[in-house]
């Protein structure tokens, strides 16, 4: 009997952990191990079942010679840099104006109202959008003629469909960046404000020497966190363009769910996820390394 | 109150409020329009005539019903499940020490990094051979699995958080590990739970990717998925049903914010700092 407690109580650990190292083993390394298998193989939904073959790297090469492919990538990263600085830039913004606001119920509720953008599902507010971005009766088309310019094809052309996807995913976004930068500022004691104010600092300069500096470990958290997030654009490309007009949209997340299920070349498709894995993980131990180098200066 | 106050910061805020507004203001009021109010220029800025017609028929003809229901009974199961799974493990990695936990923690903290994008098509092959396929119940268990990390992670540092004198009492009292898990450590916990709930909710009710290759049909399909079918099926898109389905979709997440406001703000920041 004894002996049967002792050894349950050395084991207990894994009754507790086991389960979720069962669900992250099964559905979360085996995956992953399965789609870079899946990535050397000739693998078609077309196919017959077990007829898929080892192709060595095929799949690698007709995936960089897709040029669709290697545009989208490249407009991923461009659409990263432009989400992401907006999105922190606006983020920043609200959350200086909200903590230099009096905190009366009224700017409680506009701080309530702020956040909703994030709890929208991202399709939801792409399909906003896009009514939004309407070509004939959209209200922002609307606005553009109001002041003399001409209806813009949201869709049909490149500039103005990666501009609206930018503007869509940053509308969800500001308000995540917002609450974390609220957190760092409250880290801010009062009393430097006061005696900045004494000394006769400006607003602007005050911000400058002393807000900045001060969360500058928030910001480049915020910054890294968001950055791993754009680089998975999906939902807003999907539902504002479908990638189009003629491709120039299409992130490599979509380019990926292309090949795999509209062009049914799973193999190709699983190629195209590894080398997503690939740059993002590139892309976020990059990130890390600066901000660590960040913390030690 | 001693911080510098000056109307420019409220008047700024209240015309950001204005602009980040307006485009769920502008869906919710297409949702109330008739075509013949939608189809004008200029577009109508306050609605002339409010109806209800585009919900009925967005429910009645396009299993909006269906869909509400399919994302809501997806997210909450999700919830709690990963709830339980994960507040276990955080459990397990707080209060005790043995091997191979520090490779555990490293592998919670890695598999988070992995954008879930990468498992749309290894999760697609093998839920066909598992007949998971176009199944609530195989989407439920991607979302448990993809919420977990980011759940132990949290769990694990709101149990850090309490003192080890509850855990020595409470054994001296002869409580068996369970006991203390359950009677003892779990209620202190309790709105760190929240906080875990709200993000994992929210996190599957929005999700779009996965759902929309391993759903199919319309009486698996969840909200994103069926919008998102609306959106591409018909090239000339009924805003006005669009805008319902929108609207009706924005509810629950709507509800949360408002009601548990605190939560969420704790949940975002704990979730990004933490983590």
């Amino acid at each position: 009997m004894e002996y049967i407690k002792r050894k349950v109580d050395r084991t207990l650990h894994l009754i507790f952990v086991a389960p979720s190292m069962i669900f992250i083993f099964f559905l979360a390394i085996v995956p992953l191990i399965y789609a870079i298998f899946l990535s050397f193989r000739n693998y078609k939904l077309t196919m017959p079942n077990g007829s898929a073959r080892f192709i060595g790297v095929e799949n690698y090469v007709s995936v960089i010679k897709d040029e669709t492919f290697v545009q989208s990538i490249s407009w991923t990263l461009i659409f990263s840099l432009f989400a992401v600085t907006i999105s922190v830039g606006i983020g920043l913004l609200l959350a200086v104006l909200l903590t230099n606001s009096e905190q009366s119920r009224g700017v409680r509720l506009l701080k309530s109202f702020l956040i909703l953008p994030m709890m929208v599902a991202p399709v939801v507010s792409s399909t906003m959008w896009k009514i939004l971005f309407g070509a004939i009766y959209g209200p922002i088309n609307y606005l553009i003629e109001l002041f003399n310019g001409t209806a813009v094809s949201w869709t049909g052309e490149t500039l103005p469909a990666r501009l609206a996807i930018i503007v869509i995913d940053s509308w969800g976004s500001i308000p995540f960046c917002m609450l974390i930068f609220l957190g760092a500022l409250t880290t801010i004691p009062d009393e430097l404000y006061e005696s900045a104010l004494i000394d006769g600092a400006s607003t602007f300069t005050s911000f400058r020497k002393i807000t900045l500096p001060l969360i500058r470990n928030f910001i480049s958290l915020v910054v890294s966190l968001r950055l791993m997030d754009s680089l998975k654009v999906f939902d807003p490309i999907m539902i504002m363009t479908d990638g189009g007009p003629s491709g120039t949209t299409e992130s490599i997340g979509t380019m990926m769910y292309k090949m795999a299920f509209r062009y049914m070349d799973v193999g190709k498709g699983s190629a195209a996820a590894v080398i997503f894995f690939i740059i993002i993980a590139i892309v976020s131990i990059t990130t890390l390394m600066l901000t660590r180098k960040e913390e030690v200066k | 109150m001693k911080k510098k106050k000056f109307p420019v910061s409220l008047i700024l805020l209240v015309l950001f409020t204005f602009i980040f507004l307006f485009p769920i203001y502008w869906t919710i009021t297409t949702a109330m329009k008739q075509p013949g109010q939608i189809m004008v220029i200029p577009p109508e800025f306050i609605p002339s005539k409010i109806s209800l017609q585009n919900f009925r028929q967005v429910i009645a003809e396009n299993n909006m019903g269906q869909f509400f229901w399919n994302s809501l009974s997806i997210s909450i199961s999700t919830t709690i499940i990963t709830l339980i799974i994960a507040s276990f493990a955080g459990y397990g990695f707080s209060r005790f020490n043995f091997r191979g936990k520090k490779l555990s923690l490293l592998l919670v903290i890695a598999v988070r990094m992995i954008p879930s994008l990468i498992y749309m098509i290894p999760y697609y092959i093998i839920f066909n051979q598992l007949h998971l396929l176009d199944s609530k119940v195989g989407l439920t268990i991607v979302y448990i699995t993809a919420n977990l990390p980011l759940a132990i992670w949290l769990s694990a540092s709101f149990f850090d958080e309490l003192p080890d004198e509850i855990f020595e009492s409470a054994k001296i009292d002869g409580c068996t590990e369970f006991q203390i898990y359950w009677r003892i450590a779990l209620p202190l916990v309790v709105p760190g739970l929240v906080v875990i709930s709200i993000l994992v909710f929210l996190a599957s009710y929005n999700e779009f990717g996965t759902a929309l290759v391993l759903l199919f049909n319309d009486s698996t399909k969840t909200l994103p998925v069926g919008i998102s079918g609306m959106v591409q099926l018909q090239k000339d898109t009924p805003f006005g049903l669009l805008a319902a389905a929108g609207t009706i979709a924005m509810i629950p997440a709507f509800i949360l914010a408002l009601t548990t406001q605190k939560y969420v703000q704790k949940g975002i920041t704990a979730g990004a700092v933490k983590g």
